[in-house]
Protein backbone atom coordinates (compact mmCIF):
# COMPACT_ATOMS: atom_id res chain seq x y z
CA UNK A 1 0.00 0.00 0.00
CA UNK A 2 1.44 3.30 -0.81
CA UNK A 3 1.47 5.71 1.91
CA UNK A 4 -0.71 8.66 0.21
CA UNK A 5 -3.56 5.46 0.19
CA UNK A 6 -2.81 4.59 3.49
CA UNK A 7 -3.26 8.21 4.91
CA UNK A 8 -6.55 8.60 3.06
CA UNK A 9 -7.68 5.56 4.47
CA UNK A 10 -6.77 6.90 7.69
CA UNK A 11 -8.65 10.15 7.14
CA UNK A 12 -12.08 8.10 7.12
CA UNK A 13 -11.24 7.16 10.42
CA UNK A 14 -13.48 8.51 13.48
CA UNK A 15 -12.06 10.54 16.22
CA UNK A 16 -13.33 11.88 19.44
CA UNK A 17 -16.48 13.20 20.41
CA UNK A 18 -15.99 14.54 23.73
CA UNK A 19 -11.88 14.97 24.06
CA UNK A 20 -11.28 14.93 27.55
CA UNK A 21 -8.82 17.21 29.09
CA UNK A 22 -7.38 15.02 31.85
CA UNK A 23 -6.80 12.14 29.59
CA UNK A 24 -4.80 14.44 27.17
CA UNK A 25 -6.90 13.08 24.47
CA UNK A 26 -5.64 14.58 20.84
CA UNK A 27 -5.86 13.33 18.23
CA UNK A 28 -3.46 11.85 16.13
CA UNK A 29 -4.22 13.00 12.95
CA UNK A 30 -3.92 10.83 9.81
CA UNK A 31 -1.14 12.63 7.89
CA UNK A 32 0.95 11.96 11.13
CA UNK A 33 -0.45 7.92 11.71
CA UNK A 34 0.33 7.39 8.17
CA UNK A 35 3.83 8.54 8.29
CA UNK A 36 4.75 6.78 10.97
CA UNK A 37 3.03 3.31 10.56
CA UNK A 38 4.46 3.83 7.07
CA UNK A 39 8.26 4.19 8.12
CA UNK A 40 7.72 1.31 10.81
CA UNK A 41 6.69 -1.34 8.29
CA UNK A 42 8.91 -0.40 5.70
CA UNK A 43 11.71 0.53 6.99
CA UNK A 44 11.83 -1.41 10.27
CA UNK A 45 9.12 -4.62 8.82
CA UNK A 46 7.88 -4.32 12.49
CA UNK A 47 4.19 -4.49 11.28
CA UNK A 48 3.43 -7.27 9.33
CA UNK A 49 2.34 -10.30 10.65
CA UNK A 50 3.22 -8.92 13.65
CA UNK A 51 1.72 -8.84 16.92
CA UNK A 52 1.06 -5.11 17.77
CA UNK A 53 -0.39 -3.36 21.00
CA UNK A 54 -0.97 0.05 20.55
CA UNK A 55 -0.79 2.11 24.43
CA UNK A 56 -3.41 4.98 24.94
CA UNK A 57 -5.23 3.50 21.09
CA UNK A 58 -8.00 6.01 21.59
CA UNK A 59 -9.97 5.79 19.00
CA UNK A 60 -7.83 3.36 17.03
CA UNK A 61 -6.16 5.35 14.37
CA UNK A 62 -2.76 3.55 14.85
CA UNK A 63 -3.84 0.00 15.39
CA UNK A 64 -6.27 0.26 12.54
CA UNK A 65 -3.61 1.01 10.49
CA UNK A 66 -1.21 -1.19 11.82
CA UNK A 67 -3.79 -3.79 10.93
CA UNK A 68 -4.46 -2.39 6.79
CA UNK A 69 -0.71 -3.01 6.88
CA UNK A 70 -0.57 -6.79 7.78
CA UNK A 71 -0.43 -6.82 11.34
CA UNK A 72 -1.46 -10.45 12.58
CA UNK A 73 -3.08 -8.96 15.68
CA UNK A 74 -3.31 -5.44 16.96
CA UNK A 75 -4.60 -4.95 20.29
CA UNK A 76 -5.23 -1.59 21.58
CA UNK A 77 -5.49 -0.67 25.16
CA UNK A 78 -7.21 2.68 26.40
CA UNK A 79 -8.84 3.58 30.05
CA UNK A 80 -11.52 5.65 27.80
CA UNK A 81 -14.51 3.46 27.33
CA UNK A 82 -15.98 6.25 25.28
CA UNK A 83 -12.69 5.96 22.87
CA UNK A 84 -13.21 2.71 22.86
CA UNK A 85 -16.83 2.62 21.78
CA UNK A 86 -15.39 5.16 19.13
CA UNK A 87 -13.14 2.87 18.01
CA UNK A 88 -14.79 -0.47 18.18
CA UNK A 89 -16.97 1.41 15.43
CA UNK A 90 -14.01 2.53 13.49
CA UNK A 91 -12.99 -1.20 13.16
CA UNK A 92 -16.30 -2.51 12.48
CA UNK A 93 -16.55 0.04 9.43
CA UNK A 94 -13.56 -0.67 8.05
CA UNK A 95 -14.65 -4.54 8.39
CA UNK A 96 -11.14 -5.29 10.30
CA UNK A 97 -11.64 -8.38 12.04
CA UNK A 98 -7.79 -8.78 13.42
CA UNK A 99 -8.43 -6.44 16.58
CA UNK A 100 -9.30 -6.73 20.10
CA UNK A 101 -9.38 -3.95 22.36
CA UNK A 102 -9.07 -4.01 25.89
CA UNK A 103 -10.39 -1.84 28.47
CA UNK A 104 -7.36 -0.90 31.51
CA UNK A 105 -5.21 1.79 33.07
CA UNK A 106 -1.95 1.33 30.93
CA UNK A 107 -0.13 2.06 34.08
CA UNK A 108 -1.61 -1.18 35.66
CA UNK A 109 -0.36 -3.47 32.57
CA UNK A 110 4.23 -4.02 33.37
CA UNK A 111 5.40 -7.08 34.92
CA UNK A 112 2.50 -8.98 34.00
CA UNK A 113 2.68 -9.44 29.99
CA UNK A 114 6.94 -9.40 29.38
CA UNK A 115 7.74 -9.37 26.12
CA UNK A 116 4.54 -11.43 24.63
CA UNK A 117 4.18 -8.52 22.21
CA UNK A 118 6.28 -7.79 19.36
CA UNK A 119 6.14 -4.38 18.71
CA UNK A 120 4.38 -2.02 20.32
CA UNK A 121 3.16 1.08 18.81
CA UNK A 122 1.86 4.36 20.39
CA UNK A 123 1.35 8.09 20.86
CA UNK A 124 1.39 8.30 24.43
CA UNK A 125 0.18 11.42 26.74
CA UNK A 126 3.06 13.94 26.43
CA UNK A 127 2.44 14.66 30.06
CA UNK A 128 2.02 18.30 30.12
CA UNK A 129 -1.42 18.77 31.72
CA UNK A 130 -1.35 17.48 35.68
CA UNK A 131 0.26 13.99 34.80
CA UNK A 132 3.65 15.38 34.08
CA UNK A 133 5.74 11.73 33.44
CA UNK A 134 2.93 10.45 31.86
CA UNK A 135 4.74 9.86 28.74
CA UNK A 136 7.82 7.96 30.83
CA UNK A 137 5.60 5.55 32.44
CA UNK A 138 3.95 4.74 29.10
CA UNK A 139 6.96 3.96 27.72
CA UNK A 140 8.07 2.05 30.34
CA UNK A 141 5.31 -0.23 30.29
CA UNK A 142 5.72 -0.33 26.19
CA UNK A 143 9.33 -1.56 26.45
CA UNK A 144 8.30 -4.28 28.76
CA UNK A 145 5.97 -5.58 26.45
CA UNK A 146 7.70 -5.27 23.72
CA UNK A 147 10.02 -8.20 22.31
CA UNK A 148 11.16 -6.32 19.27
CA UNK A 149 10.78 -2.80 19.34
CA UNK A 150 9.02 0.33 20.63
CA UNK A 151 7.75 3.51 18.48
CA UNK A 152 6.85 6.27 20.11
CA UNK A 153 6.18 10.12 19.75
CA UNK A 154 7.41 12.41 21.94
CA UNK A 155 8.25 15.98 22.26
CA UNK A 156 11.19 17.40 20.49
CA UNK A 157 11.80 19.23 23.44
CA UNK A 158 11.97 16.30 25.87
CA UNK A 159 14.41 14.54 23.77
CA UNK A 160 17.48 14.75 26.03
CA UNK A 161 15.26 14.00 28.95
CA UNK A 162 14.11 10.96 27.38
CA UNK A 163 17.51 10.19 26.04
CA UNK A 164 18.93 9.99 29.71
CA UNK A 165 15.88 7.60 30.16
CA UNK A 166 16.91 5.57 27.69
CA UNK A 167 20.18 5.23 28.83
CA UNK A 168 19.03 4.61 32.25
CA UNK A 169 16.98 1.84 31.47
CA UNK A 170 19.96 0.28 29.05
CA UNK A 171 18.04 0.87 25.68
CA UNK A 172 18.42 1.76 22.82
CA UNK A 173 17.14 5.24 21.26
CA UNK A 174 16.91 6.13 17.67
CA UNK A 175 14.80 9.24 16.26
CA UNK A 176 13.81 8.08 13.04
CA UNK A 177 11.50 10.90 12.10
CA UNK A 178 11.03 14.50 13.29
CA UNK A 179 7.33 15.99 12.54
CA UNK A 180 5.41 18.51 12.93
CA UNK A 181 2.17 17.92 15.10
CA UNK A 182 -0.98 20.15 13.74
CA UNK A 183 -2.28 20.45 16.80
CA UNK A 184 -6.14 21.68 16.16
CA UNK A 185 -7.64 23.88 19.04
CA UNK A 186 -9.69 20.97 20.72
CA UNK A 187 -9.62 22.31 24.36
CA UNK A 188 -11.08 26.23 25.82
CA UNK A 189 -7.75 26.82 26.94
CA UNK A 190 -6.67 26.92 23.17
CA UNK A 191 -6.46 30.64 22.06
CA UNK A 192 -4.97 29.67 18.70
CA UNK A 193 -7.20 27.97 16.04
CA UNK A 194 -4.27 25.32 15.66
CA UNK A 195 -0.36 24.87 16.66
CA UNK A 196 2.59 22.78 15.48
CA UNK A 197 4.16 21.11 17.97
CA UNK A 198 7.81 19.41 17.15
CA UNK A 199 7.42 16.01 17.97
CA UNK A 200 9.90 13.10 17.24
CA UNK A 201 9.17 9.58 16.19
CA UNK A 202 11.36 7.45 18.73
CA UNK A 203 12.66 3.62 18.15
CA UNK A 204 13.40 2.03 21.12
CA UNK A 205 14.75 -1.19 20.35
CA UNK A 206 15.78 -4.30 21.84
CA UNK A 207 18.94 -5.93 22.32
CA UNK A 208 18.76 -4.34 25.80
CA UNK A 209 15.02 -4.14 26.57
CA UNK A 210 14.08 -4.18 29.82
CA UNK A 211 13.00 -7.24 31.84
CA UNK B 1 -11.57 -11.19 22.89
CA UNK B 2 -9.99 -13.47 20.95
CA UNK B 3 -8.37 -16.53 22.76
CA UNK B 4 -4.54 -15.19 21.34
CA UNK B 5 -5.06 -12.09 23.08
CA UNK B 6 -6.12 -13.21 26.13
CA UNK B 7 -3.38 -15.76 25.70
CA UNK B 8 -0.83 -12.49 25.41
CA UNK B 9 -2.25 -10.91 28.51
CA UNK B 10 -1.41 -14.42 30.35
CA UNK B 11 0.78 -14.15 33.00
CA UNK B 12 4.71 -15.95 31.60
CA UNK B 13 6.30 -15.86 34.72
CA UNK B 14 7.61 -19.78 35.52
CA UNK B 15 5.62 -21.33 38.32
CA UNK B 16 2.34 -19.71 37.86
CA UNK B 17 -0.26 -22.31 36.75
CA UNK B 18 -2.20 -22.08 34.44
CA UNK B 19 -5.44 -20.62 35.58
CA UNK B 20 -3.83 -18.87 38.30
CA UNK B 21 -2.21 -15.74 36.65
CA UNK B 22 -3.03 -12.63 35.41
CA UNK B 23 -6.18 -12.34 33.88
CA UNK B 24 -6.67 -15.73 33.31
CA UNK B 25 -9.94 -16.45 34.80
CA UNK B 26 -12.20 -16.17 31.98
CA UNK B 27 -16.15 -15.90 32.90
CA UNK B 28 -17.12 -16.99 29.18
CA UNK B 29 -21.15 -16.42 29.61
CA UNK B 30 -20.81 -16.39 25.52
CA UNK B 31 -18.66 -17.72 23.41
CA UNK B 32 -18.95 -16.53 19.84
CA UNK B 33 -17.35 -17.18 16.41
CA UNK B 34 -16.43 -14.44 13.87
CA UNK B 35 -14.54 -14.86 10.66
CA UNK B 36 -10.93 -13.82 10.44
CA UNK B 37 -9.06 -14.10 7.43
CA UNK B 38 -6.89 -16.73 7.32
CA UNK B 39 -3.33 -15.47 7.55
CA UNK B 40 -0.87 -19.63 7.52
CA UNK B 41 2.54 -17.40 8.23
CA UNK B 42 1.51 -15.20 11.12
CA UNK B 43 -0.06 -18.46 12.69
CA UNK B 44 2.67 -20.99 12.39
CA UNK B 45 4.80 -17.32 13.40
CA UNK B 46 2.54 -17.91 16.79
CA UNK B 47 2.87 -21.07 17.62
CA UNK B 48 5.47 -21.06 19.18
CA UNK B 49 4.74 -17.67 21.29
CA UNK B 50 1.47 -18.87 22.54
CA UNK B 51 1.36 -20.15 26.60
CA UNK B 52 -0.24 -23.93 25.70
CA UNK B 53 -0.12 -24.59 28.92
CA UNK B 54 -2.87 -21.82 29.47
CA UNK B 55 -4.70 -23.11 26.50
CA UNK B 56 -5.13 -26.44 26.60
CA UNK B 57 -3.18 -28.68 28.60
CA UNK B 58 -1.98 -31.41 26.46
CA UNK B 59 1.28 -29.05 24.66
CA UNK B 60 2.87 -32.49 23.71
CA UNK B 61 0.14 -32.92 21.18
CA UNK B 62 1.84 -30.64 18.90
CA UNK B 63 2.36 -32.13 15.28
CA UNK B 64 5.50 -32.57 13.93
CA UNK B 65 6.21 -29.75 11.04
CA UNK B 66 3.39 -27.70 11.93
CA UNK B 67 4.57 -25.01 9.92
CA UNK B 68 3.80 -26.52 6.68
CA UNK B 69 0.28 -28.44 7.93
CA UNK B 70 -2.28 -26.29 6.63
CA UNK B 71 -5.16 -28.11 7.94
CA UNK B 72 -3.07 -27.82 11.61
CA UNK B 73 -2.77 -24.14 11.36
CA UNK B 74 -6.72 -23.72 10.24
CA UNK B 75 -7.78 -25.14 13.46
CA UNK B 76 -5.40 -22.90 15.80
CA UNK B 77 -6.05 -19.85 13.66
CA UNK B 78 -9.81 -20.85 14.23
CA UNK B 79 -9.04 -21.01 18.24
CA UNK B 80 -6.66 -17.92 18.37
CA UNK B 81 -8.39 -15.98 16.38
CA UNK B 82 -12.09 -16.28 15.33
CA UNK B 83 -13.25 -17.84 18.72
CA UNK B 84 -14.69 -14.44 21.09
CA UNK B 85 -14.87 -15.45 24.58
CA UNK B 86 -16.77 -12.82 27.10
CA UNK B 87 -18.04 -10.53 24.84
CA UNK B 88 -19.10 -10.41 21.19
CA UNK B 89 -15.93 -9.33 18.59
CA UNK B 90 -14.78 -5.56 18.47
CA UNK B 91 -16.48 -5.24 22.11
CA UNK B 92 -14.03 -3.54 24.58
CA UNK B 93 -13.08 -5.92 27.36
CA UNK B 94 -12.65 -4.47 30.62
CA UNK B 95 -9.32 -5.77 32.73
CA UNK B 96 -10.26 -3.71 35.55
CA UNK B 97 -12.19 -6.79 37.20
CA UNK B 98 -9.67 -9.05 36.84
CA UNK B 99 -6.50 -7.06 37.53
CA UNK B 100 -5.01 -7.64 40.92
CA UNK B 101 -2.73 -4.55 41.68
CA UNK B 102 -1.46 -5.92 45.10
CA UNK B 103 0.25 -8.58 43.91
CA UNK B 104 3.35 -6.97 41.95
Amino acid sequence: MKLKELESRLQQVDDFENPKLLLEQYPTRPHIAACMLYTIHNTFDDIENKVVADLGCGCGVLSIGSVMLGAGLCVGFDVDADALEIFSRNAEEFDLTNIDMIQCDVCSLPTRTSKTFDTVIMNPPFGTKHNKGMDMTFLKVALQMAQTAVYSLHKTSTRKHIQKKADEWKVKMEVIAELRYDLPASYKFHKKSSVDIEVDLIRFSSEKLLN
Amino acid sequence: MKLLTHNMLTSHVRGVRPGGGFPLRIQATEVKVNNVDFNQEFVARMIPKVEWGALVEAAESLPPEYENNEDFLRKVHHVLLELNIGLPHLAPYSLSSYLDCSST
